[in-house]
This record gives C-alpha cells, structure tokens and sequence, in this order.
C-alpha cells in the first residue's frame, strides 16, 4: 500500500517546471503548502489531495515507524524502517529529511527543516537563478 | 434499460454503477452488498446515523428490480410491524396465520436498521429467515425469496446473547462519515441528487442474480483451498481466530467472486472476501497487514472498489486507477477546462505516488502517458 502523499519532489527541468506552475496558482491554493528549494531541485509539502502534479515528481511520505523521515510512496524498503531512519540520523545527523534513491544507487537525504509558505517573489527569484 | 440477453454479470455492473452513481464513498459497501447477495449471505454495516447505510441498500434493491422491506427496529417494535399481522380472515376460521403481504417475509432485498434492538422474538424469528429463508409462526410456513439482508447497526453488539445473530451477518463493512476531502462532492452530489428524478428502470434483475448465484454454485474451489487455508492459519497466528462456520462459508463469496469475475474456477486473486468476513474494523485493519502478500493479486472486475478496498494490492488499484483515467480522456474528448485539469493532475498524482515508473502495468502506463501528451498540448 503507497504511503500517503505529503510531499512532492522535483529535480533540474521538472523543478523550474513546477515553480512556473505554482507560480499561476491562486494564493489560497499555495497557502496550504510549504516548500524548501536546492540549486536545483524543490520540495513542496502538505496533503496529498493539496500537493501539485508535474512529469517526473517524486512523492513522499511519512511511515509511522520513522516520522523525521519523508520516503518514496511508491517503494519500499528492504530493511526495517526505524532501524533505517536509525542508520541515517547516525550518518547526516537529525532531520527532518526526504530521502530517496539517487541515480548513482545510493541515497540522497534533502534537508525539509528551512521548508516555509510559499512566497511569488522567491519562488520568482528561484526561478531566475535557476536559469542563469 | 439494457438488453435482456446481456450477461448476468454485466448486467450487474451496469446495475453496480447506477446504485452508486451520486453516492459519494460508498462504492464499496454497495459491491459487498451485491457479492453478498450472489453468494446468499447476508451483511452487517456498522456506522453512525446519516452514512447513507439504508439509502445504498435501496439503491442495489432499485438497481436489480427487486422488491423491498425496510425498517427500523426499536426495543418496542412488535413482531407484526416486521412480518405481518394475523390473518383475521384465518383467525375467524381458528387459523392463528400471518398476513405477510409487503413485509419482510415477501422480501428479496430487505433493510433492518439498528438490527439489534429487536425483541427475542423478532431475533429469534429472523434467525430462521436468514438460515433457511423460511418464515415460522404459529401456523404459518412461508419459504421466503429473501436474496440478501443488509443489518444496519451503530456499533457491534456486546451482549453475548445476540452473538449468534449477529453471526448470521457474514460480511462486515465499517462506515464513516465522509472525509474532508470528499466534502464538496458529497455537498454537489446531494444537491444534484435532490434535483434529479430517480432512475426507476433497474439495470439488471433477479434473474440475473439468480442465474450468477447459480454459476456461483457451480465454481470449482479445489485450487483455493491450500491458499484458504494458508490465509485462515496466518490469521490464526497473527491472533484472528474465526469461527468454523465463517471459514467455511467464506467460500461461497470467494465462489461468488470468481463468478462475478467471469471465471468457472476460483483463484488467488478471488481470496480478498475473506477480509470482510473478519468480524471487527480493527481486526480486518490487522486481516489486511497479515494477509497482504496472500491478497496483492486480489482483483475483481465488476467489484473493483471492494476489491481494492480489501487487497489494498497494486493490481485492483492499477484497474481502478485506469478505468478513472478512460474516464478522464473520455471527457477530455468533449471538455477541457480547469475543473477537468483539476481531476486530470489529481488522478496523474496518485498514478505517480502509487507507482514507480517501471513498477506501472502496461494499461495504467498508456493511460498516464496519454493523460500527459493532453494535458502538454492544451498547457
């Protein structure tokens, strides 16, 4: 059974691809969300039914067994959750984290703490960045 | 109205579907309410006041052209209001006979609400009803052509005097009021409910029912028993301990399933009934995680939503998830504007969070793909 959404991520094109969308969202839609962004990639948290679609997002949840940690609904893991956000918190410190495989085959544990409302004029400033 | 030659089990998902169409969330209760009725059992939903318990029951009735009793039972509720009064004509011949015309007994669809507030008689006499489909009282023996009946209640009994009553029940669905998410469905679709006429012309019939109750019999079940019985041990384990008389009968949905589906033969992907059998909310919460690699190829075609709700497995999502997207692309084909943008990246959404790219099934995979070449070329 997937995890229920409660984020989204995006990467490189897909990232400035969903920052455009957002940016022609309705204010009381972005309210429920919060988001945090990278060099080249966005996190953007809250329910799933609130939670915006783009190609080639990658959804995250919460298991109970591990609440500090946002993983891949769509895949599980082959080692016991807890023990798993046990291993991580001892390697990059504690979270909150979104972790999710990287395409080397290792992992990549993204920082969701700075995450904050959605403000246009940063989400502009992002995108601008973004593209230079 | 659809052809009478259709086949009984298309006709009873054409018959699914108008019941549900306007009912918000209820998909599931009213597929129970049809596998229960193919199968010849009888089902137990418990939930608060206001669920649309009685309304989905007269919905199936509707929908199969069946005819109808429905009550609600209190502590005070005489015998007569559910099965009859005597017969005076007979009474003045020194007959003590019921007149059953229009009550239960006459029934092939019936609704008791708060089933267990009748009196020892009323119990007593249902039991009978349930078991044999007879109807005893004083001189009276009436073989009744009661297919299903769906017991409504707050909360399970706790008297463990009505236990054998209740046992009767054998599938057990558990309702809530709606989610938030749902809400502004719910509130369009009552609106639109209350303005509609309903649709009188049933979809499907008794016969049917009766010719998929037949077919139902008729499945073979040899190549289920290892799996049915592997699934009842693991319950065992995992601490669910289901009477013999639930374990056996579970067959008879699991049969059901299989002729619903189209097949002579049950297999594993027909197991998924056995959830409801499970007697309480908490315990098929805990049959689901126990049984969960047993149940992933749980599927049905015609009751995809209690199929899916009981699985909770890839496979009945998949289904689900591509019969929405059909949908979607049909009415893309007449209108696109923002509500149907709006449903489109909803459904994309839980196509993407339910599935990894390479995990989708092929149909699901095309249906996705061409849900996004739409939605890039109307950006």
């Amino acid at each position: 059974m997937p995890l229920p959404a409660r984020a989204v991520l995006v990467r490189a094109a897909a990232a400035r691809q969903l920052a455009h969308h957002l940016l022609g969202w309705e204010s009381a839609r972005l309210a429920p969300l919060r988001a945090c962004v990278g060099d080249d990639l966005m996190v953007v948290l809250g329910d799933d039914t609130c939670l915006p679609w783009v190609d080639q997002a990658i959804y995250l949840g919460h298991d109970p067994a591990a609440p500090g940690l946002l993983l891949p609904t769509n895949r599980g893991l082959n080692v016991p959750v807890d023990l798993f956000a046990e291993a991580l918190t001892r390697r990059v410190g504690r979270g909150p984290w979104a972790v999710l495989p990287a395409d080397s085959g290792g992992l990549v544990a993204v920082p969701i703490a700075p995450a904050g409302p959605i403000a246009r004029d940063q989400l502009e400033a992002w995108v601008m960045r973004a593209r230079s | 109205m659809l052809p009478p030659d259709l086949d009984p089990a298309r006709a009873l998902r054409a018959a699914i579907r108008q019941a549900s169409h306007g009912l918000v969330d209820r998909e599931v209760l009213i597929d129970v309410i049809v596998l229960a009725a193919v199968a010849g059992e009888h089902v137990l939903v418990v939930g608060p006041p206001g669920t649309a318990k009685s309304e989905a029951a007269r919905r199936v009735a509707r929908a199969l052209g069946g005819s109808y009793f429905e009550y609600l039972l209190g502590r005070f509720t005489e015998p007569s209001e559910i099965f009859g009064a005597v017969d005076l004509a007979k009474l003045r011949q020194g007959l003590v006979e019921t007149d059953t015309t229009g009550m239960l007994p006459e029934a092939e669809i019936a609704f008791l609400d708060e089933v267990f507030q009748g009196s020892t008689a009323i119990l007593n006499t249902l039991l009978g009803i349930l078991n044999e489909r007879v109807f005893l009282r004083g001189h009276t023996r009436v073989r009744c052509p009661l297919r299903l009946c769906l017991g409504a209640t707050n909360a399970l009994p706790t008297d463990p005097s009505l236990a054998a009553f209740a046992d009767r029940f054998l599938m057990r669905v558990f309702v809530e009021p709606i989610s938030d998410p749902l809400l502004e469905e719910l509130l369009t679709a009552g609106w639109r409910l209350s303005a509609d006429e309903p649709d009188s012309a049933p979809f499907a019939s008794m016969t049917a029912l009766d010719d998929l109750a037949r077919r139902s019999r008729a499945v073979e079940l040899k190549g289920i028993v290892p799996l049915l019985s592997e699934a009842v041990r693991r319950l065992r384990a995992g601490g669910l301990h289901l009477s013999d008389r639930r374990v056996v009968r579970s067959q008879r949905l699991i049969a059901a399933a299989a002729a619903l589906d189209g097949r002579t033969q049950a297999t594993g992907a027909d197991l998924w009934p056995l959830i409801f059998v499970v007697p309480t909310a908490d315990e098929q919460a805990a049959a689901r995680e126990l049984l969960s690699s047993v149940l992933a190829a749980g599927d049905n075609g015609v009751l995809q939503a209690a199929a899916e709700e009981a699985t909770q497995g890839p496979v009945a999502r998949a289904r689900r998830l591509t019969a929405a997207a059909d949908q979607l692309l049909a009415d893309g084909a007449i209108l696109v504007d923002a509500a149907w943008r709006l449903r489109v990246e909803a459904l994309l959404r839980e196509i993407d969070a339910g599935f990894a790219g390479n995990d989708r099934p092929a149909d699901l995979g095309d249906r996705r793909d061409k849900l996004v070449e739409t939605m890039g070329r109307v950006a």
